[in-house]
């Protein structure tokens, strides 16, 4: 074992360390410990050692999905023309070339662990399999369609009505839709895998899939396809966020060091109402009260840190769960505060917006600091755990 | 070895009642104590373990009495001497199962003893000046006597003779009042400061789990004792006003105060104008409701002053924390059935109004999503109900003063929950104990969320709209099918004839007709009408009804036809004669009965199950007592307190049927 993590730490920290550099250059002079700029996967490495393969899962899509989100908050921000509101300037004096850094920073991170899970496919079916019978690891699988939605919606490059905009929604909507049918169609049919039984806060992925979908869909203008996916999406929200409030006796089957995957809670009725506003076209009284919804829930969740004190022992990429909801939950109160335009909503829109790109930034140094804690080998999450359901 | 102890107590009482020599009394006094006091300390605890006496022996001695720690033993022994109270020592205290149950009799002596007092009161100075030190000593044992010069001397006040059995729900164990009797000129009792660190504060210091609140209380309220449950404090005797007062006192405000606002309603809105109700009904109303708040919000603050750990049992009991919500709720009743212009209200009043909501929905629903002990699928309950619907009341009242932003972000909050409660309550989760089976008036609470939702939506969007209409309806269907489900088996024909009749209203008939015919036979109602005990927490349900009839003159508004006014003016028909007969129970037994603040059992549950040997215990020595008593009753032919003790007897024998 200690062979296999020796050989794992080059290969993770490598990557990591140019997510350090992508951040020092995208203006926040952080002084990382290795800045060496090789951000290429030394494939040697993986192909001589495919263990490392094996714990290696969806969960860290966590890590692109952080990133995708803080390059669409960022173009969100920089692209308000007409907001009067006192983060304009400060969004306006940074480079757009750092924006740019983000997003290929993102795209690159994305492209790596793509790239990574098709090797993990490849090689280790049986793990993939396995995980995509866990419950909770499952959820992640959709994570990468997710991750690349976002890229989508954030490329400085491509319109929303080119058609291969269209083409790249398509393909990264349909494995959604696929993995829909099947999750959705295992909660009311299958015995063994009862929502009742099956819920946990990570559920909330499979709902941000599908409104994330319906939102790119109304960005591009097809607004049959973003109601569609919307209406799947609210309903099985709706049936999940009562099943997840009850807190059946059974279903408590969330590892205490994955307990930040409970910000999903409050990320879905954030992407809820950006879906709902891209669909109607306005922030409407709807998209408050779902942004609203989801105010309350952060305030509720940040409110008992005990929660979390188990899982903030020691740095997993469980922690990486933290920023993609409050990067979700910044771009919804950004939204908000530019149809409200009160001096309260900018400031709210502010403290988040700089929140979640403080969680993420302390995210990245935690991880370019200890890159061994990334891939530990006690794993709740470890496929060699996961059939045990 | 039992029959034996019992022969020297039955021996003790014949002699003292043949008024043997009076130099026989003071060395028997004495001794008896010191040597017997086991005997008479455990005879429940004999009776289980007969053949363990001679260990417990030095045990109990230890606990009870250091017999050398009383020198001047001479005092009482004089106060004994006087020959007119021969029954004072048969009153053996019960061997209280939990360690809590001092003095399950006390009542009964303290009668007593004004008996006695009355006859001799010389004796008193020299009891009073052992009194301290005796309560210290002998805590089980001599407290008839201590009672005696409590009350003779009016002007002292029980400092040092304190009643230490309800110090571990008073604001930090009782310091609070030891410091305030300190700064009104009363010396500090030097052992009553070191005395604390008893078994009680130990069993009290921590709040009990929720799942010791399930255990341990029963009833579609949660709060009636088990039967193999002991309470902490003394069940058989009233206990102190303030741990009386329960938070559901507050719904007294709610039913009056909605009162005021459907008055206000009729008298303004459009179509029940040609009722010409006049506004001064709303406006006194308004201020019966605003006196009725202050007072009890007098007395809470009182409660959470100088017992704080009782409050605090009561926000962790899992309906009574619904009901902390209660009086924000009423406020804003207040506020919006205020005899004024609401728009003129200041808005900084509805921010301060909300903020305690806002911190209590943290709290509430926090626990419900983190999924501790108190995850709902556990606790859920109609009561539930009370925490939900402060969104909605606050959401309108916001709406109305014109703000923006927040009601709609309270109605948010309270749509999102709602669904989730109304949905878990529909399933009638398995893990769900606590929902009454039977039809209870805390199901109205169902019309009261939707009812107040749709008025909220309405005002937020500015018309009454599809959202309203819902809403308004959904609350409709859930009235309509509460008086459809009413088939008590009493009445069936008064529902079925009335067919808008509330169920309310039948509950009520039903229970005052019972309580009519019950009157006469008090043992009846306690086993046979156990979950349909009367509370203060009824008035708290009466609310609804009033929010359907404002829902219904708000829809009649939009809506304006024969039917429509019909609906609102019988709806609020029903609502004002549900509240005023509620009125006249709640009079009944405050002035009749006299028992509408019985004990608050459900905050004085133990923190851990207690052992068999214990109940068991419980039983026997509260038989063994009966025994007791009945045979020192008899043993007492002469004397002037027999008509007292035939006046606790029934109080006594009621006490006792309960468990």
């Amino acid at each position: 074992m200690e062979t296999i993590s020796d050989s794992l730490k080059p290969c993770v920290s490598q990557p990591l360390s140019a997510k350090g550099a992508g951040l020092a250059e995208a203006g926040d002079g952080g002084t990382m410990l290795k800045a060496s700029p090789a951000p290429s996967k030394p494939p040697r490495l993986v192909a001589s050692r495919f263990a490392m393969l094996t714990r290696f899962h969806a969960g860290y899509f966590r890590i692109s999905l952080a990133l995708s989100g803080q390059a669409l908050l960022w173009r969100t921000l920089s692209d308000r023309s007409t907001d009067p509101s006192a983060l304009h300037p400060l969004v306006q004096s940074l480079p757009s070339a750092a924006f740019v850094l983000l997003w290929s920073l993102a795209l690159l991170t994305l492209f790596a662990l793509c790239v990574l899970y098709v090797a993990r496919c490849v090689v280790r079916l049986p793990a993939v399999r396995a995980e995509f019978r866990h419950h909770v690891g499952m959820n992640y699988l959709f994570a990468p369609w997710i991750s690349w939605l976002l890229l989508l919606q954030a490329t400085p490059f491509l319109p929303p009505e080119a058609p291969s905009y269209h083409m790249l929604w398509w393909a990264f909507s349909l494995p959604i839709l696929v993995l829909d049918v099947k999750v959705y169609g295992q909660w009311f049919t299958r015995g063994r895998k009862f929502l009742s039984m099956v819920a946990n806060p990570a559920s909330h992925m499979t709902v941000i899939a599908n409104l994330m979908t319906a939102r790119a869909a109304a960005k591009m203008g097809w607004h049959e396809g973003a109601v569609a996916m919307f209406a799947v999406g609210a309903a099985h929200y709706l049936v999940l966020f009562v099943t997840l409030y009850q807190r059946f006796l059974g279903s408590d089957s969330l590892p205490a060091m994955l307990r930040p995957v409970f910000f999903l809670f409050f990320a879905a009725p954030s992407m809820a109402s950006l879906a709902w506003c891209s669909i109607s076209m306005s922030f409407d009284t709807g998209c408050k009260m779902l942004f609203f919804l989801s105010m309350f829930l952060f305030a509720s969740l940040v409110s008992r840190p005990t929660l979390f004190k188990r899982a903030m022992r020691r740095f997993s990429v469980a922690w990486w769960a933290y920023s993609f909801p409050l990067t979700l939950l910044a771009l919804a109160s950004a939204e908000y505060a530019q149809e409200v335009r009160e001096p309260a909503a900018s400031v709210l829109m502010l403290a988040l917006a700089v929140l979640s790109v403080l969680v993420t930034l302390a995210l990245m140094v935690f991880t370019a600091l200890r890159p061994n804690d990334l891939l530990p080998h006690d794993d709740p999450f470890f496929a060699g755990t996961l059939p045990a359901r | 070895m039992e029959l034996s102890n019992r022969d020297i107590q039955i021996q003790m009482g014949s002699q003292l009642s043949e008024q043997s020599s009076r130099e026989d009394l003071p060395s028997l006094l004495i001794q008896v104590p010191s040597r017997t006091i086991a005997g008479f300390d455990c005879v429940g605890r004999d009776a289980v373990f007969p053949a363990a006496l001679s260990e417990r022996n030095n045990k109990d001695t230890v606990i009870s009495i250091q017999a050398p720690a009383t020198p001047p033993a001479a005092a009482p022994v004089r106060a004994y001497d006087d020959t007119q109270i021969p029954y004072s020592l048969s009153i053996s205290m019960p061997a209280s199962p939990s360690g809590l149950h001092f003095s399950q009799f006390r009542a009964a002596s303290v009668r007593r003893n004004e008996a006695r007092a009355a006859v001799a009161p010389s004796d008193t100075k020299q009891v009073e000046a052992q009194s301290p030190r005796l309560l210290q000593q002998t805590r089980f044992h001599s407290q008839p006597i201590l009672h005696a010069s409590q009350i003779n001397d009016g002007t002292r006040r029980a400092d040092s003779t304190r009643d230490k059995r309800f110090d571990p729900f008073k604001t930090f164990s009782g310091r609070l009042e030891r410091q305030l009797s300190n700064l009104r000129g009363r010396p500090l009792d030097p052992m009553d400061l070191g005395s604390h660190h008893s078994k009680i504060s130990e069993e009290t210091d921590q709040v009990p789990g929720t799942d010791r609140y399930f255990d341990a209380l029963e009833g579609p309220e949660l709060d009636t004792l088990r039967a193999t449950e002991v309470a902490v404090l003394p069940n058989d005797e009233q206990w102190p006003f303030l741990l009386r007062f329960p938070i559901s006192a507050f719904g007294m405000v709610l039913g009056v105060s909605s009162q005021a606002i459907l008055w206000k309603t009729l008298a303004t809105a459009p179509p029940t104008a040609f009722l010409h109700v006049s506004l001064a009904v709303a406006h006194a109303l308004w201020y019966i409701s605003l006196a009725l708040m202050g007072l009890v919000s007098c007395i809470y603050l009182l409660k959470i002053v100088f017992y704080f750990e009782a409050v605090r049992r009561e926000f962790h009991h899992p309906i009574r924390a619904n009901f902390f919500f209660a009086p924000w709720i009423a406020c804003l009743f207040l506020v919006q059935g205020a005899p004024r212009e609401l728009a003129q209200v200041h808005h900084g009043v509805w921010y301060m109004l909300m903020a305690p909501i806002f911190c209590l929905e943290l709290k509430i629903y926090g626990q419900w999503m983190s999924g501790g002990q108190r995850r709902l699928s556990k606790v859920a309950n109609p009561s539930n109900h009370l925490s939900i619907v402060g969104n909605f009341v606050g959401a309108l009242l916001g709406a109305k003063m014109g703000i923006s932003e927040g009601p709609i972000f309270f109605f948010a909050i309270g749509l999102a929950h709602y669904i989730v409660l109304f949905v878990t309550l529909y399933q009638r989760l398995p893990t769900n104990v606590t929902l009454p089976k039977e039809l209870h008036p805390v199901f109205f609470l169902f019309v009261a969320a939707p009812s107040v939702a749709s008025m909220a939506w309405a005002k937020i969007n500015g018309e009454f709209d599809n959202g309203a209409r819902i809403a308004y309806f959904i609350a409709l269907f859930l009235y309509m099918s509460l008086v459809r489900n009413q088939q008590t088996p009493l009445v069936p024909t008064c529902a079925h004839v009335i067919n808008l009749m509330a169920s309310f209203l039948c509950i009520y008939m039903v229970y005052v007709a019972n309580l009519i015919c019950v009157y006469d036979e008090q043992a009846v109602r306690i086993n046979f009408f156990r979950g349909f005990r009367f509370s203060l927490a009824w008035w708290a349900y009466t609310f609804p009804m009033t929010g359907a009839s404002i829902a219904t003159i708000t829809y009649a508004t939009e809506v304006t036809n024969v039917l429509t006014r019909t609906l609102s003016i019988g709806l609020s028909g029903i609502a004002t004669v549900t509240v005023a007969g509620l009125l006249v129970t709640t009079m009944f037994h405050a002035f009749v009965l006299r028992d509408l603040f019985p004990n608050d059992v459900s905050i004085a549950i133990t923190r851990r199950k207690p052992k068999f040997s214990k109940i068991l215990a419980h039983f026997r020595s509260s038989s063994s007592d009966m025994k007791e008593l009945v045979l020192s009753v008899s043993k007492s032919p002469n004397t002037d307190s027999d008509s007292s003790v035939t006046d606790t007897d029934p109080s006594v024998t009621k006490g006792k049927a309960e468990p």
